[in-house]
């Protein structure tokens, strides 16, 4: 397993769910969604505002193809607010 | 997709509120709507630890077309486990509900705070039926399924099912999407967490397996995901501990009151789990009916025997108390039996009869407070003191047939003694049908803010300027505060975090903290108390009841107030001076004292009666012990004292305004306090009812009628309308209903829309009975006016038997019951004012003493020679002696009639006289002594006779702190031999000697017993403080000033025992021509006069006018005066009357009524500061320094210092 905790900038979502991405140029296909799991962020970590939110984090493990290669490998998004993270590859 | 969806069935069946105590964050009011608006028919309330919610919940959900299902969760006794198994357990209906009470109950026996329910409990719940076990995430099986046990689980699984049966155990399936391994803290997973899928699988496998239902439930701590945030903070704070992950107990944020649809999608796969959940709930009813009125069965009897032994004891009590009742009397009981016979309320009479037999038994005095006292019954049966009938008193104003609710009979005891009626209660009726009432503590502003900057891990000493700025508000309306506190913005903490903190305060406020108990509630039933509420042990280990008074209330539970009084405390410790009764159980060793009736100080046996009935000339104490029983109604010489308005100490009248009105009101009988009680309330003096009533009561107001059918029920307040007992007599008068009806609606005239109708039905009945329209309008219009503020009578005359009892004990035990109000400080007044009042009725106050006094004060009696000393009357005694005039030499206050063989003290009255020549005195305990703990005294009592001081230190022990205190209040006069030949010259020399003796020890060194500490202690330095306590100080020391003396006083007792604070500043009021109180109460109205005098009371009541008025009463040593200080004068004399404890006042005199001499105060100066502006010969300046000043007698500074220090020493008081 390796980390990695890089941001996304291209993920197609169908139904709040990750179909494909783009990582290091290289697009990735969501073949099977292995598990999809809620964590929230310690909310008394941000200083700011009096309005006091809870922000939802999404964590999604998927195995997904590499368009190119065809390689195929397990990787955890993450999906906070509308920015995607890829945090973990399995391979 | 296809058209419009109905929402799938659900229903809520694990839901945990504000009452799981900082847990969650619905109310459980709240819960019943929450679940309509969701589209669910069924929700259950289902907290941790307790059913408080309940009832509450259950209310709420009526006409919300919901039905409430109760429940609790509870851990559960388990054998190794890390985590603690929980079960949620449902009532599905009034009989589980009654079961659940039982379990919540054991649950609690087993501990304070950590409630666990053990398999005895739970087999009896099992047993009970009508409970259904749900198993959760947290139970045993949803435990076992996480440890990936799956056979275990199964075998748990079965266990539960051969308890509660297969239809009523059920798994609970929830779905927070938690990931596998949790919440990763310190970048590791939680090994124990399988995740929710895992869970789910499992859980629903052994479903399948062992042919257990499963439904879906989602365990909700909040109504809507973001107030998870509150949820988090509320945890933390019950844990003590600061927000982190690790603490939140979750991962996800979906605890919330999930809509049926949610949850559809949530169980897309399983939309049978949703369905299980509602048919659950459908199995379920309603655990409680509420506003039924239940008479329990308390005495054991049959409704016939009891009903037989109430006739037999009311009738033979009526014997007792009246001799031979008269035919309207017998008709009142029959009339009263006849209703409490049709609510079946046998029991509820004799219960509170014997109780009160119980407590009178205990030595304990009782009083019975408010409405009650409108029933014969109730005197009859000894419960209250007041003859109804005599008094005019309704018994429809107490128990109205019409009205579906129990009726409240409250009792007054001994303060002091509460917790032994508790325990008489629960010894005659037995734990498990007695109970006290519960009383939530509420996260309130200032301790919310500190807990919710404690989780926020916030500086605590930002967080502390924060909560002290913050004024007593509710906690919701903290926002809107912190815009409109300057000071809050000087806090160094950045506006986000603030804002932060006092969002989340306003969140929290109000909601439940901690259960308590009331502090007067009891609840009494038969067996079936514990099947209605659960309850949980106090800290003192009395049944505490999970409801609170309004829960029980709406329960019908029978509730006795029981209040703790601290007047009766005062009236006992008279009555056991008086008759020689020692109750404390003091270890008094005092041999050489014992039958010694006047020893060397004065003092006496302690344990001897201070009077005999036959030398004690009290009316209507014939023979044996003096009893309250004995004080007659009307006693000439106790209301010639109460209309002198010296009324310090008197129960209810003793306030400055009720001075005033005693002063204009004058009263002579019973019913003259009956009224001046009533007549003394916000609303009557607001509306001025009584100048009115005080004019035609002197007649010089003709009284007036508006008919003559009036007349009866208005006669005794000269046509004015003060008693609700006249409000109904009146509307009676005028429709021709009974008492009853005359009581509903004059309940009805509170409200302005009932009170129409009222008007429109009253007028019609009239008309019909031939009255003239008129006269009924403007009847009624009175009527509906002063209905607002009318009082209960019956509560003012049950007021008013302390009263008259206490001015009865004052006005001829004077010396024993002075010394049960010092002892129980019951009033408003400081305890010094109290020890004043002795001397002004001419009894000398002797201060505490190691010798001399036991705990609390007792009454000596003492020469003429040392009341002289202690009066400041030898300088007068001598001067008369050698055929002058006494008069320059009296103190201030004090006259001496010619031919008169003693001196009048400034309120004309001496009650210090006695026939052997002797005189009372009063004599301090040692509990007035600062710094002196509870047990410090038990040694000393105990280890008495001492021959010196140090002996306190290697005998009692006595700490340092303690030993200097002793010193300052003079207790250790007597054995050190303070201002003798051979003992040290005063005070301050004596603590030289004790500050020496004490450091010796001091600097002992330490060591569990080492024998180098015990050898210092035999060598030498305890021989050098033998040899010091002798020595006389260094002779360049200048005497202790008395000032100095009274100083040291007041700061270890809070009174100035050698001598008037005021009395030190006597040059100074001399200068500006002061006028004392003892003159100040026979000057003409207008005259314009300077009084001075220490502050003993102010305040602020509300005005008619809405003005502020400030109302200060000095003591100036010759008695107390009243300054009224009106708006006008407020600007300059606010802050004054306010802050400074020595005033001088200067403003015109005013008077009303026979008695009432009041100062209209104009301007008003620190005497303190005036004093050393003289000494510094400013005094010119400092009195323009408000105002031009009046002229005062010319000549430079008086010598002497004052103790200019009294503020603070004063201040101190109140520590007796």
């Amino acid at each position: 397993m390796k980390r990695y905790r890089e941001t996304l900038d291209e993920v197609e979502v169908d139904d709040g769910k990750p179909v494909a991405f783009r990582w290091r140029g290289r697009r990735h296909e969501v073949i099977q969604i292995l598990g999809h799991w809620h964590e929230d962020a310690g909310w008394w970590h941000r200083s700011g505002g009096a309005v006091l939110e809870v922000e939802r984090t999404d964590l999604w493990r998927v195995e997904v193809a590499v368009a190119a290669s065809g390689g195929r490998g397990i990787h955890e998004l993450v999906r906070r607010g509308s920015g995607w993270r890829l945090d973990r590859i399995w391979d | 997709m296809s058209g419009p969806s109905v929402d799938p069935r659900f229903a809520h069946l694990s839901v945990r509120s504000t009452f799981s105590l900082r847990d969650a964050t619905i109310a459980p009011e709240r819960l019943p709507a929450a679940a309509a608006e969701a589209g669910m028919r069924h929700v259950a309330l289902t907290d941790r630890d307790g059913l408080s919610g309940a009832v509450r919940f259950v209310r709420a959900a009526e006409g919300t077309g919901v039905t409430p299902i109760v429940g609790v969760e509870l851990a559960l006794t388990a054998q190794r486990a890390s985590v603690e198994p929980r079960v949620t357990l449902i009532a599905r209906d009034s009989d589980g509900f009654a079961a659940l009470c039982r379990a919540v109950s054991h649950a609690h026996a087993h501990g304070r705070g950590t409630p666990l329910l053990d398999d005895v409990g739970l087999d009896a719940l099992a047993d009970a039926g009508h409970v259904i076990a749900l198993l959760g995430v947290e139970s045993p099986v949803g435990l076992l399924l996480a440890r990936g046990a799956s056979d275990a689980a199964a075998t748990e699984l079965g266990r539960w099912r051969d308890r509660f049966g297969g239809e009523d155990t059920v798994l609970g399936v929830r779905d927070h999407r938690v990931a596998p391994g949790g919440r990763w803290v310190h970048g590791r997973p939680d090994p124990s967490e399988p995740g929710d899928d895992a869970r789910i699988a499992r859980t629903l496998a052994l479903a399948r397996r062992s042919g257990v239902r499963a439904v879906a439930v989602n365990d909700v701590r909040h109504e809507r995901p973001d107030d998870v945030v509150v949820a988090d903070v509320l945890r933390c704070m019950r844990l003590g501990v600061p927000l982190a992950d690790r603490h939140l107990g979750r991962t996800t944020s979906a605890a919330w009151f999930t809509d049926p649809a949610t949850m559809a999608r949530r169980f897309r796969e399983r939309p049978d789990l949703l369905e299980g959940a509602a048919d659950l709930a459908e199995r379920c009813a309603a655990p409680l009916t509420l506003g039924e009125v239940r008479a329990p069965r308390l005495t054991g009897r049959s409704p016939e025997q009891s009903a037989a032994a109430l006739v037999a004891r009311s009738r033979a009590g009526l014997v007792r108390r009246l001799g031979d009742p008269d035919g309207t009397v017998l008709a009142r009981l029959d009339h009263e039996l006849a209703a409490i016979d049709e609510a079946g309320l046998h029991d509820l009479f004799l219960a509170v009869a014997d109780v009160v037999v119980d407590v009178q038994a205990a030595g304990i005095l009782v009083a019975c407070r408010g409405s009650a006292a409108g029933s014969l019954v109730c005197f009859a049966l000894g419960i209250s003191d007041v003859d109804p009938v005599a008094n005019g008193l309704a018994f429809e104003r107490f128990m109205n047939p019409y009205r579906d609710e129990l009726p409240d009979i409250d009792l007054d005891v001994e303060s002091h003694r509460r917790e032994e009626v508790y325990d008489l209660v629960i010894a005659r009726y037995g734990e498990h049908r007695v109970a006290t009432v519960g009383m939530f503590e509420t996260l309130q502003a200032r301790s919310a803010v500190r807990s919710v900057g404690k989780a926020l891990g916030l500086p605590p000493e930002e967080v502390d300027h924060v909560a002290r700025r913050l004024p007593r508000l509710r906690g919701r309306d903290v926002t809107r505060a912190i815009e409109r506190l300057p000071e809050l913005a000087g806090s160094r903490l950045d506006t986000g975090r603030l804002g932060t903190l006092l969002d989340l305060v306003a969140r929290v406020d109000g909601m439940p903290r901690h259960l308590a108990m009331h502090p007067c509630g009891i609840l009494l039933g038969d067996d079936a108390l514990l099947d209605r509420t659960p309850v949980q042990r106090s800290a003192h280990g009395y049944p505490v009841s999970q409801f609170d008074k309004d829960d029980v209330a709406a329960l019908g539970l029978l509730k006795l107030d029981v209040l703790g009084v601290r007047m009766l405390s005062a009236m006992r410790h008279c009555l056991d001076l008086v008759n020689g009764v020692d109750r404390g159980g003091e270890p008094v060793v005092d041999a050489e004292r014992d039958g010694d009736p006047v020893s060397e100080s004065g003092g006496r046996g302690l344990r001897q009666p201070t009077r005999t009935a036959a030398q004690a000339q009290v009316p209507g104490w014939e023979s044996g012990p003096f009893a309250l029983g004995m004080v007659a109604h009307d006693d000439p010489a106790t209301y010639e004292l109460i209309r002198t308005t010296h009324s310090v100490g008197m129960f209810q009248i003793e306030s400055p305004g009720q001075r005033e009105l005693l002063g204009r009101l004058q009263p002579s009988r019973f019913s003259d306090l009956v009224a001046e009680i009533s007549l003394f309330r916000p609303g009557p003096m607001r509306a001025d009812m009584v100048t009115p009533f005080v004019a035609r009561r002197h007649g010089e107001e003709e009284v007036h009628y508006a008919h003559p059918a009036l007349e009866p029920v208005l006669a005794e307040t000269f046509g004015v309308i003060v008693y609700h007992e006249q409000v109904m007599g009146v509307l009676s008068a005028l429709t021709g209903c009974d008492a009853s009806e005359a009581d509903l609606l004059r309940r009805r005239l509170g409200d302005p829309d009932s009170r129409r109708l009222v008007r429109r039905l009253v007028l019609e009945r009239a008309r019909a009975r031939g009255l003239g329209a008129e006269m009924v309008e403007a009847v009624f219009a009175d009527v509906a006016s002063f209905a607002s503020f009318g009082f209960c009578k019956a509560h003012a005359a049950a007021f008013a038997v302390p009263t008259e009892r206490s001015a009865f004990l004052k006005a001829h035990l004077f010396p024993e019951f002075m010394a049960g109000l010092i002892t129980h400080d019951p009033g408003m007044y400081p305890r010094r004012l109290l020890v004043e009042e002795c001397r002004l009725m001419g009894v000398p106050v002797l201060g505490p003493d190691v010798v001399h006094s036991t705990r609390d004060a007792t009454v000596e009696v003492v020469g003429q020679e040392v009341a002289d000393t202690m009066l400041g009357l030898g300088a007068a005694r001598a001067a008369r002696a050698a055929g002058e005039h006494p008069g320059p030499s009296l103190p201030a206050g004090w006259s001496w009639e010619p031919g008169a063989p003693d001196p009048l003290p400034p309120t004309g009255r001496d009650a210090g006289a006695r026939d052997d020549g002797g005189r009372w005195a009063v004599r301090l305990g040692l509990a007035g002594v600062a710094d002196l703990g509870h047990e410090d005294i038990g040694r000393i009592l105990g280890l008495r006779p001492f021959t010196r001081v140090t002996e306190l230190r290697d005998r009692v022990r006595i700490g340092r702190d303690a030993a200097l205190a002793l010193v300052g209040s003079g207790a250790l006069d007597t054995l050190a031999r303070v201002g003798q030949v051979d003992g040290p010259r005063d005070r301050r020399a004596l603590r030289l000697v004790v500050e020496e003796a004490w450091s010796l020890r001091g600097r002992r060194p330490h060591g569990a017993g080492s024998r180098g500490a015990r050898g210092a202690r035999r060598g030498g330095p305890l021989q050098t403080t033998l040899s010091l306590e002798l020595s006389e100080p260094p002779p360049d020391l200048p005497p202790e000033s008395t000032a100095a003396r009274v100083r040291g006083e007041l700061l270890t007792t809070g009174v100035d025992l050698s001598a008037h604070v005021v009395s030190f500043y006597a040059p100074l009021l001399h200068a500006l021509d002061v006028i004392d109180a003892s003159r100040f109460r026979d000057l003409p109205a207008g005259e314009r006069v300077r009084v001075a005098g220490l502050r003993v009371a102010l305040q602020s009541p509300p005005q008619r006018s809405g003005d502020r008025v400030l109302f200060l009463t000095l003591d100036d040593r010759t008695g107390q005066i009243q300054v009224t200080f009106f708006s006008r004068a407020l600007a300059d004399c606010a802050w004054i009357a306010r802050e400074a404890e020595l005033v001088l006042a200067e403003g015109v005199v005013s008077r009303r009524g026979r008695r009432g001499a009041t100062l209209v105060g104009r301007r008003a100066w620190d005497l303190t500061r005036l004093w050393r502006a003289w000494q510094d010969g400013m005094l010119d300046r400092a009195l323009r320094e408000r105002g031009t000043p009046a002229p005062h007698r010319a000549g430079g500074a008086g010598g002497g210092t004052a103790p200019t220090q009294g503020r603070e020493a004063v201040r101190r008081g109140g520590g007796w």
